[in-house]
């Protein structure tokens, strides 16, 4: 017999949640499991916000143009976005915060006041993001800042739920939700699939449909939350192109992936792609499977989707 | 045939004990602002924890929406 284990918690300004599925007899191993997951969440919190001015990522920003010592944390964050740049082509771009900050997001979310956006003049994308491993040091171009926002939530989903695995291996299966950004191991409790649902941004009464998953991540963006500006009509994703909020691209996408890590940063980028070209951006990077839905028709799948459920919400998947 | 029955009983008895100092066993996560529930299930039903998201006939785990 199994059972499963849920926590429920606050962090990184969203709603969080932990799940693990576990043999009757492995309940301490559970408990351990979930209390190393939240260890790690917290960690990484306080490595990476933007919002924190005592985090590493914000001593970065402050020393940019200087090499400075950081944390193995950061470190690794910073490479991820590095490669999440070039995976995505530059559609995810980690050095969007001045553009970020000028849109109207300056505050952690809970505490931001409306206002209109600021300049941008003489703001470039793709900043320099230099990395010394050996020497534990990183180096950000002058005038340059750095937001994990789009890859953070993927990243501590992902090193949460290897944290649960780390300190107990034999635990049936185990889920890290941060906000929407799910990272997935092994099975539920009655041995198939963990059941993500995929939040409908038109209707808040019913899902879109239902994924299946054993192993893996799930994540969405979109432009149905988080609204800025003064009459609140803005968005917060920011096209690197232009460093303004995009124009193109759908209401919401959701990206199935690999990992947690490698899916925040496709479904950032998905988000800000005109919906006419998403079908060529997933055909490109086959291990992704993507679900949109435009702003004024139906939602559709694109590639490896593993829907158990689509209630006929999405259409024929594409290819 | 008597001695058999005592020992049968005995066993059954024994391993009733062990799955009781299991379930003893499962003490709540570490206290935090945050709140822990326990879903027994049973081999054939789907995870039962929190209905996604509306009106879906099957519950599920989690649900992905931006954020």
């Amino acid at each position: 017999m199994r059972t499963l284990r849920r926590h429920e918690f606050r962090a990184m300004g969203t709603e969080c949640s932990i799940c693990v599925a576990f043999p009757i007899w492995e309940a301490a191993p559970a408990r351990r499991a979930i209390e190393a997951a939240l260890a790690e969440v917290a960690a990484q919190e306080r490595a990476l916000s933007r919002f924190d001015p005592s985090s590493d990522l914000s001593a970065l920003n402050e020393a940019a143009g200087s090499w400075i010592p950081v944390g193995d944390r950061l470190l690794r964050a910073l490479q991820a976005a590095v490669d999440a740049r070039v995976a995505t082509a530059g559609r995810y771009d980690p050095s969007v915060l001045p553009a970020v900050i000028a849109a109207g997001y300056d505050e952690s979310f809970d505490r931001l006041r409306p206002r209109n956006a600021g300049s941008i003049a003489g703001w470039r994308a793709g900043a320099a993001i230099e990395l010394d491993p050996a020497a534990g040091r990183a180096r950000i171009a002058p005038g340059a800042a750095v937001d994990l926002g789009g890859i953070g939530k993927g990243l501590s989903a992902t090193t949460a739920l290897a944290a649960m695995r780390s300190v107990s291996p034999r635990l049936t299966g185990g889920l890290v939700d941060l906000g929407g950004d799910i990272a997935v191991w092994g099975s539920a409790p009655d041995l198939g699939a963990w059941r993500v649902a995929i939040a409908d941004p038109r209707a808040e009464n019913r899902p879109l449909g239902v994924l299946a998953l054993h192993g893996g991540g799930v994540a969405t963006s979109g432009r149905d939350r988080r609204r800025l500006g003064a009459d609140r009509s803005g968005h917060h994703l920011i096209d690197p192109s232009t460093g303004r909020p995009a124009v193109p691209g759908p209401l919401t996408v959701t990206v199935v992936a690999p990992s947690a890590l490698e899916a925040e940063p496709h479904a950032t980028a998905l988000a800000i792609t005109p919906v006419e070209d998403a079908a060529a951006y997933v055909a490109l990077r086959p291990q992704l499977g993507a679900i949109v839905v435009p702003q004024d028709r139906a939602p559709f799948a694109i590639g490896r989707v593993p829907l158990a459920e689509s209630e006929d919400l999405i259409e024929a998947v594409a290819t | 045939m008597l001695q058999r029955v005592w020992a049968a009983m005995a066993a059954l008895w024994a391993v009733m004990a062990v799955f009781m100092v299991l379930a003893l066993r499962q003490a709540p996560v570490a206290p935090s602002s945050t709140t822990t529930t326990t879903h027994a299930v049973t081999s054939s039903s789907t995870v039962a924890t929190r209905p996604s998201n509306g009106t879906s006939a099957t519950p599920v785990a989690a649900v992905t929406r931006s954020s």
